[in-house]
């Protein structure tokens, strides 16, 4: 239970651009505004350097998968956003600890897992489409590498997991869009709507496309809840595989 | 919302996979099993004798040291494994030529061998129409030792149409942990009519019992195997039954494999109960080695089926008969494998194909059976 746990947050780690939340969140080309921290414990730790950039990083599994992100604002009006985004992965250290004999062992030992690192460069365009509703366009390219091809047995078959780690394989990249829409139905109703789909066009099975749809309730200032559901149909090794899970996500803001 | 940061916690991301991913089939009592045909079926004209064959292929891994049955530290095997495992094993059963063909550890997608469908893959490259699978261990993934996804069980394939297939959930282990016992496997049994035209419908069971059990879940297997054998006969169907019950027939000179099975590292190998030692780990306990208290375990199946193997040639002349040894090593050393009928084998037609010991840990077991009419 516990290696699950830490593969579901090392995903949502990797692909923190998947996340679309509400105005000026993580999955929007906006930034934090300068010397704003927003921090959470499974969300990343993000900083606003300045009017136009934003670092973040995972805390927690920062040590297991060093992590650091990098956005740039490039243009900002009143409705709309559009900036860059470079994300640095180291997932080696991550790999290797479930890469063992006996109960989590994900990958088997038999095999080397080399030393990678993979960055992802995304375009993220954001508009607001009317008052509350703010509809983000992204397009990422993925790159790796590594010190050593690493043996394509080592691939983690699960949904959300296996396309995402197409990276490290198969000549080295992926690409991957999406588009969400985030809105307001009232004071303490809002939405999220979002599809992506992720792309390795030199693997065999190379595609996965991802729809959620949260609906989150703001108990107060500071807290919210969010529930939903995510549909994955994706291409595996094994074949074509549907998913539908539940989301349900707790929030909490602070100024 | 302004100047509101919202940090969203994807704490329930974790119930994903535990609540909606079926991480780990379970199945229910008795369910169909899943059906293979051939698209354009080869034409065989209907027989009043057929060669029926039991072989566990031990999923096309050869002697491969896999981890988990042969001190080995095997576990994903390679492109060229599997393409030259499953070509011996389809090639041995060309060259057998059986008319039924009941398999045990047979993978289908599974990671370990390459995702391939291997009942599938041997319907299409022995010559048979039909098939039927069941598994016994189906997970989107184990998380042990880098098993990953995990598809395995029993197949049936027949040259001859075969009908209401049904996959017999058995008994599990219960003296294992619930996390281990949640990921383990679910041992059954299928069976299925065939159907010989201008001949009386008659009953396969194929049966693959627990080898590593301590608790009595083995002696289960082999006792719902002959009820459901008894069943068949009850209802007036002639029937087939056979599989790997991993345990020896009766009267077995040599019972206690302990030492000879014993991997580096094993302080004490025969089984939890006879751990004596409190200072020796259960875990380090090498079980599925000691037959000494099962020597009685398969006496009503002697005593009212016939074996393809008697018992009395089987006693006369042990070593001919081994259908087994564990893992790389060659040297065969027990019998494991049966084919039972209710009615009779042809005489002199029982073989076990001992030339096939480089496939698999187990051997082919080969006989004829008149069909009646």
């Amino acid at each position: 239970m516990k290696i699950f746990f830490i593969l579901i947050i090392s995903t949502n780690l990797i692909f923190s651009q998947n996340e679309k939340n509400i105005f000026e969140t993580n999955g929007t080309a906006f930034t934090l505004a300068p010397k704003e921290i927003e921090v959470g414990i499974f969300q990343p730790l993000r900083y606003g350097f300045s009017e136009t950039e934003e670092f973040s990083t995972h805390p927690i599994l920062f040590f297991l998968m060093p992590n650091v992100e990098y956005k740039h604002l490039w243009m900002k009006t009143e409705t709309s956003a559009f900036s860059i985004k470079h994300s640095l992965y180291y997932p080696t250290p991550l790999l290797k600890t479930i890469s063992k004999k006996g109960i989590g062992g994900i990958i088997s030992p038999e095999f080397e897992i080399p030393q990678m690192i993979s960055i992802w460069n995304s375009f993220i365009y954001s508009f607001e489409l009317s008052e509350n509703k703010l509809i983000t366009t992204y397009a990422s390219l993925a790159l790796s590498f590594s010190n050593k091809t690493i043996d394509e047995r080592t691939t983690i078959d699960l949904p959300l997991v296996y396309h995402r780690m197409l990276v490290y394989y198969y000549n080295n990249y992926l690409l991957s869009f999406g588009t969400s829409l985030d809105g307001e139905i009232s004071e303490k109703l809002n939405y999220s709507i979002d599809a992506d789909l992720f792309f390795a066009p030199s693997a065999e099975n190379n595609y996965s496309i991802e729809q959620s749809v949260l609906i989150g309730y703001q108990f107060s200032n500071k807290l919210k809840a969010s529930v939903g559901y995510k549909f994955i149909f994706a291409d595996y090794p094994f074949g074509k595989q549907k998913n539908i899970f539940p989301l349900i996500d707790l929030s909490w803001s602070f100024k | 919302m302004k100047n509101k940061i919202t940090l969203i916690y994807y704490l329930v991301l974790v119930s994903i996979f535990l609540f909606s991913c079926e991480i780990v089939t379970i199945f229910p009592d008795t369910q169909n099993a899943i059906l293979y045909s051939r698209p354009t079926p080869i034409l065989y004209s209907a027989k009043d004798t057929i060669s029926i064959m039991t072989w566990n292929i031990r999923f096309g891994a050869r002697r491969m040291k896999w981890f988990g049955d042969c001190c080995g530290d095997r576990v994903i095997l390679s492109k060229n494994e599997i393409a030259n495992g499953l070509r011996d094993v389809a090639e041995k059963i060309r060259e057998i030529n059986p008319d039924i063909l009941i398999l045990q550890e047979v993978d289908k997608n599974s990671k370990r061998t390459g995702y391939i469908d291997q009942v599938q893959f041997l319907l299409e490259n022995t010559g048979m129409n039909y098939g039927a699978y069941g598994s016994m261990w189906q997970a989107q993934i184990v998380p042990s030792d880098g098993i990953g996804r995990i598809d395995v069980g029993n197949a049936i394939l027949s040259k001859f149409p075969i009908s209401e297939v049904v996959r017999i959930q058995l008994p599990l282990i219960s003296n294992q942990d619930a996390l281990t016992r949640f990921f383990y496997l679910r041992r059954n049994m299928l069976r299925a009519k065939i159907h010989i035209a201008n001949h009386k419908d008659f009953v396969l069971i194929n049966v693959h019992s627990d080898a590593f059990s301590t608790d009595g879940t083995k002696q289960k297997h082999i006792n719902l195997f002959k009820q459901e054998i008894d069943n068949a006969v009850s209802n007036g169907f002639d029937v087939i039954a056979g599989g790997d019950l991993n345990t020896l027939p009766p009267q077995t000179s040599i019972t206690d494999f302990c030492i000879k099975d014993k991997c580096n590292g094993d302080s004490h190998v025969h089984g939890v109960e006879d751990n004596e030692n409190p200072n020796v780990s259960n875990d380090k306990i090498k079980e599925g080695s000691h037959y000494t208290p099962e020597k009685t375990w398969l006496n009503n199946l002697y005593l009212n089926y016939k074996s393809a193997i008697s018992l009395e040639k089987y006693l006369a002349n042990q070593s001919r008969y081994f259908t087994h040894s564990v893992g790389a090593d060659t040297t065969l050393d027990r019998a494991l494998d049966y084919l039972f009928t209710n009615t009779n084998w042809i005489a002199g037609s029982d073989t076990v194909r001992q030339d096939a010991k480089h496939i698999s840990d187990h051997l082919p077991v080969v006989a004829k059976w008149k069909v009646a009419k």
